[in-house]
């Protein structure tokens, strides 16, 4: 089964043969960790950093930032008993224009949410695969039943 | 032959076939140009729109989805013209026709640039919607709001007809845009095509009779020096720019470009207002996009 992770929203999935995916990351960011040992996986997809940037789409449904986002991500992986140390990581996305004056960069400041969150992880800085700032189109799949994750820059799979 | 003198004579060959194939893109059609010019009027004839828009079911089905998603905000489904118009705005109604002769154009995958028939709508819809957030802010006359809007959502129109040779020499692409990194993707299309999307659009923006200063806008959306030649263009490029940070769209020419440094400020845009556009861009995107995909 195949999971498409919306805008401003994650998943976490346990002992499924399940594919999460990401569509057209733009300079929005997708985080895709999983922990083999306890079969658990997540896909967070933000677009917009901060939280004064929450979109009410209709009543009680929400677009999060990545501020309001990540955090409510990390926080049930880790209630889920998800092991961050030997977990891994792909970040990808914050795609860029060349030449971009610094308000059009908007990649930068949603990695940045990432970071800062990601800091009070014990997470291991070699597990960690970041794929940011390309001048290209990214995407982002996490896939528990053969526990990988795959990253799509314009077209190029790389596999972790 | 020389190999040089053969590639220049392939390349020759394939532009006129590029050119032959803008001959046979159906022209805009007359009922949206009578319908846009109903709409300038002082007092809009509604019953003559309702009779001339109904004359091409085509646009008259997409109008009524395009009306009924929760973007346009409707207290309830609309299932006629008539209705529609009472509850919507000039300006609104302008967009709808706009978005609605477009549906018709992006109606199939373009695989040589790597984007779906949904992603291509979605992202000229976007498009139009931020760009008209823009013109408003800037203080534009209802009227150039129009232009702003049409090139707007119009600006890809010549990828349609590009991209069967894009699909065709998609291996060419790849290597010059890898062994030239700092070109943008444009200049990747010169080299192999001879042209590029935005010149096409603009030429059969041409041949459809729109005004010069709408197929400039289409021409310049890409070229960093050409677009801040022209207020509307500037517009156009700027919308097109926040609808790919927002991950709407895509393809394999996506963020390949750059961005004259100092775009925002010929606008006389504010930095902080970039993420108001974002937002309504998204929020909107998202509520069309319930309704079609």
């Amino acid at each position: 089964m195949i999971i498409k992770v919306p805008k401003g929203h994650y998943q976490i999935v346990e002992k499924k043969g399940v594919i999460l995916r990401t569509g057209f990351l733009g300079s929005g960011i997708g985080i895709g960790m999983i922990d083999k040992e306890n079969e658990i996986a997540g896909l967070c997809h933000y677009v917009l950093p901060y939280k004064e940037y929450d979109i009410e789409i209709e009543e009680g449904e929400i677009i999060f930032s990545g501020q309001t986002l990540v955090p409510i991500f990390l926080e049930e992986l880790e209630t889920k008993g998800f092991n961050f140390s030997s977990a891994k990581i792909a970040i990808a996305g914050g795609s860029n224009y060349k030449n971009a004056p610094e308000v059009l960069n908007i990649g930068e400041l949603n990695f940045k949410v990432v970071q800062s969150f990601l800091l009070k992880y014990p997470v291991n800085p070699e597990n960690i695969i970041l794929r940011i700032g390309f001048y290209c189109q990214s995407f982002l799949e996490v896939n528990l039943k053969e526990k990988i994750l795959k990253i799509n820059l314009n077209g190029e799979e790389e596999i972790l | 032959m020389e190999k040089k003198k053969y590639y220049e004579i392939m390349k020759r060959q394939i532009l006129e076939r590029i050119f032959d194939k803008v001959d046979t893109i159906p022209t805009f059609p007359k009922v949206a140009f009578y319908a846009l010019e109903l709409l300038k009027k002082d007092e809009v004839d509604i019953k003559e729109l309702e009779r001339v828009i109904k004359s091409d079911p085509g646009i008259t089905a997409n109008f009524l989805r395009i009306v009924n998603s929760p973007a346009f905000g409707l207290p309830q489904k609309i299932d006629s013209l008539f209705k529609a118009f009472m509850f919507l705005g000039l300006n609104q109604i302008k967009f709808i026709i706009i978005a609605s002769v477009a549906k018709n154009y992006f109606n199939k995958d373009l695989i040589g640039y790597g984007i779906s028939v949904e992603d291509i709508w979605l992202h000229s819809i976007t498009c139009g919607i931020i760009a008209e957030e823009i013109a408003f802010d800037i203080g534009f006359s209802p009227a150039k709001i129009e232009t702003v809007y049409i090139a707007s959502i119009l600006h890809d129109i010549g990828k349609i007809v590009l991209d069967l040779y894009t699909k065709l020499e998609i291996k060419e692409f790849q290597k010059i845009a890898k062994e030239r990194p700092n070109w943008d993707f444009f200049q990747v299309e010169w080299l192999v095509l001879g042209v590029d999307h935005g010149l096409v659009g603009a030429h059969l923006l041409e041949r459809w009779e729109f005004p010069k200063y709408i197929s400039f806008a289409i021409r310049a959306h890409h070229d960093s020096d050409l677009m801040l030649q022209s207020d509307i263009a500037s517009i156009v490029a700027l919308a097109n720019i926040l609808t790919n940070m927002l991950g709407i769209g895509g393809g394999v020419d996506v963020f390949n470009y750059k961005i004259p440094k100092n775009l925002l400020k010929e606008l006389g845009i504010k930095p902080e207002r970039i993420y108001k556009y974002l937002k309504i861009g998204l929020h909107k995107s998202l509520l069309i996009q319930r309704e079609f995909v």
